[in-house]
């Protein structure tokens, strides 16, 4: 019985979120619009590094490079076909005579991603601990540098402009709730279990039957999947791809996000993202006011580090959302 | 330029570039050793260093006062660091403390940038990069030759250092067994903060030297050294001071070697091949080269 009213409440709180989501995409302004999809977008990155680094324990912070390659592809198949053949030369003729969906171009990116997080996650997820982090670090590296070079086909630091703006609240906010979901669905699988296991105690879940390897590997590219397709759904908002835009502050700030939320709780990771996207907005207007730029990164680093000195579990630890939180408050439930 | 010559100018230029890389390792191996610790802000101690030097330099210090200046700066800028970031978090996952290190990358970054601005700068002090002599058609310039003896003595000193005094012979204590040393009694925070010291000050010149040989510095010139770093210490192993430094060289000459042989239109992914390099090393060794029996007795 008590699932059932927890079904209801699910649905009913589902369609409130989306009857904001249409009252915002019909009638907000274009400021709201634009932060809510970046808010989502941040969602995705923040609850898809969370299934890498909180759940499992993978100590990547490559995950940004992910979302390179995802925003690249989704560029690349998206840009009208004129540019695309005055800018990227270097891509094959057929590819430079379509110009792709959003959907498609989601979908691609992400399995792509995925495809090469396979290929990485082989070699780097035999390493243990810092040696796996600062491996990761260097595929970040490696893409940017790929990103600032191939100028034939990503147009170097240049990089890509005037790419359609596809991406609305509707597709930010649909991928964002597939994505919780999905994650949510594979920490109450015997995956997520096993993967629990993995993260608390590598070998001991090897002694009991867990394919170690292969779950770290599997949760590195689903993970790079999301992350790939939160790339290209932010290619399409922002309508410009550049190599420096995937790097060191992204990568942190998602890493922030995370700590901040509680690694292994996707409900810290979610509110945790929606905060710091507001904090950050604040931030920046802030900023625009005084007209001192850095302040923002500045701050968010302090933060970190004060909650990593203090409350190094963050705000959830890895307690998820459950529906017994209201019964305190309220006897309705 | 016969091709000899040809030859001999890059294996100039390698042992130039890997005496920097070696100099970096040996600071990051030396924190690594001790605390498990790759700390990543370690770059930006070659960027604090460089910046000490060039606003002092401008400010009308005497040269040479303003170079140690800098470095002493950036000894001081390490230690520091570790207190305010690091000592709170002892004894904390290793994971925590890599994060941290991030973070105050990026804090040092975005300050620096605040400071001074984003732009590049030029750093000519001293005319380093100006050829001073020449054999056979091979140009040596001051900053080579500098940048090989500097970190031959250096090296001469750290090992001496580290083999003879009290303090050196801690730290290896230390990062042999931190629970142990510290159970009989050794002091932990004053070798942690001499590492840190130490590991700075050679961030100071590396950050010299390096930002010397470009002729320029900016607020990020740091972090794609100190990765490289790591690459280094990988190759050589993070438990001793030889190992760092046969990595560093290693790395300047695969690192040199590479874009020479390389087509032109390659020679930009250079870095790319430099991490390329590291994950083939580690696929094959997943324990680094040199380092094998230090990192199965760590982990």
């Amino acid at each position: 019985m008590n699932k059932n009213k927890h079904a209801l409440y699910l649905m009913i709180s589902m369609g409130l979120f989306f009857c904001a989501v249409y009252l915002l995409d019909a009638y907000g302004n274009h400021y709201y619009q634009r932060v809510s999809n970046l808010m989502m977008i941040y969602v995705i990155l923040t609850v898809s590094l969370n299934l890498s680094n909180g759940i499992v324990g993978i100590s990547s912070l490559g995950q940004i490079g992910f979302m390179s390659i995802g925003a690249y592809v989704s560029a690349i198949l998206t840009l009208p076909p004129g540019l695309k053949e005055h800018w990227l030369t270097g891509l094959p003729h057929w590819m430079s005579t379509i110009q792709s969906g959003l959907f498609p171009a989601m979908i691609l990116a992400g399995i792509l991603a995925a495809a090469i997080a396979f290929l990485v996650g082989i070699v780097i997820l035999r390493l243990q601990g810092v040696f796996a982090a600062v491996t990761t670090l260097g595929f970040l590296i490696i893409v940017k540098v790929v990103a600032e070079n191939w100028m034939t086909v990503t147009r170097g630091g240049r990089g890509i402009s005037s790419l359609p703006t596809y991406t609305n609240l509707w597709w930010t906010s649909a991928v964002a709730v597939i994505t919780v979901y999905v994650v949510l669905r594979i920490i109450r699988s015997p995956y997520g279990r096993s993967m629990l296991a993995v993260r608390e105690h590598d070998l001991a879940a090897q002694s009991i039957g867990i394919n170690a390897p292969r779950i770290r590997l599997l949760a590195f590219v689903i993970s790079a999947f999301f992350t790939a397709v939160a790339g290209a759904l932010w290619a399409n908002l922002i309508g410009v791809v550049s190599p420096g835009s995937f790097y060191l502050w992204l990568t942190l700030l998602i890493i922030i996000m995370m700590v901040v939320g509680g690694m292994g709780s996707v409900t810290g990771s979610v509110f945790s993202a929606i905060g710091f996207t507001i904090l950050l907005e604040l931030l920046r207007g802030f900023e625009n006011k005084i007209a001192v730029y850095g302040i923002s990164s500045i701050i968010f680093a302090i933060v970190f580090m004060l909650v990593i000195i203090f409350h190094p579990d963050g705000v959830m630890g890895d307690r998820e959302f459950s529906w017994d939180w209201f019964k305190r408050i309220t006897p309705l439930f | 330029m016969s091709h000899t010559a040809y030859f001999f100018q890059q294996f100039i230029n390698a042992l130039s570039l890997g005496s920097i890389y070696a100099l970096v390792t040996i600071g990051l191996a030396m924190v690594f050793s001790i605390l498990r610790l790759i700390n990543f802000a370690h770059g930006d101690l070659m960027m604090i260093g460089s910046y000490s030097i060039l606003m002092l330099w401008n400010a009308g210090v005497p040269v040479w006062m303003a170079i140690l200046a800098g470095i002493v700066l950036c000894g001081i800028a390490g230690v520091i660091m570790e207190r305010v970031c690091y000592r709170p978090l002892r004894g904390s996952a290793e994971m925590t403390t890599l994060l941290t290190s991030f973070a105050v990358v990026v804090l040092l970054e975005n300050g620096v940038t605040l400071l001074f601005g984003p732009n590049t700068r030029p750093f000519r002090i001293l005319n380093f990069t100006s050829p001073t002599f020449s054999i056979d058609s091979i140009l040596i310039s001051k900053i080579d030759v500098i940048s090989v003896v500097l970190t031959l003595i250096i090296l001469l000193l750290t090992t001496l250092f580290i083999k003879k005094t009290t303090i050196g012979i801690s730290m290896r204590a230390v990062a042999d067994d931190l629970t142990a040393s510290h159970l009989v009694g050794i002091r932990l925070n004053r070798v942690i903060v001499s590492a840190f010291f130490i590991g700075s000050l050679f961030a100071g010149v590396a950050g010299l030297l390096w930002s010397a040989r470009a002729g320029k510095l900016y607020p990020l010139m740091g972090f794609i050294p100190v990765v490289k770093a790591f690459v280094a210490a990988v190759i050589g192993g993070f438990g001793s001071i030889p190992g760092a430094v046969v990595g560093g060289y290693v790395l300047g000459f695969a690192e040199v070697f590479l874009v020479a042989l390389l087509p032109p239109e390659l020679q930009g992914y250079r870095d790319a091949f430099v991490f390329i390099l590291l994950i083939f090393i580690l696929l094959v060794r997943p324990q680094g080269i040199l380092g094998a029996k230090t990192m199965q007795r760590r982990i």
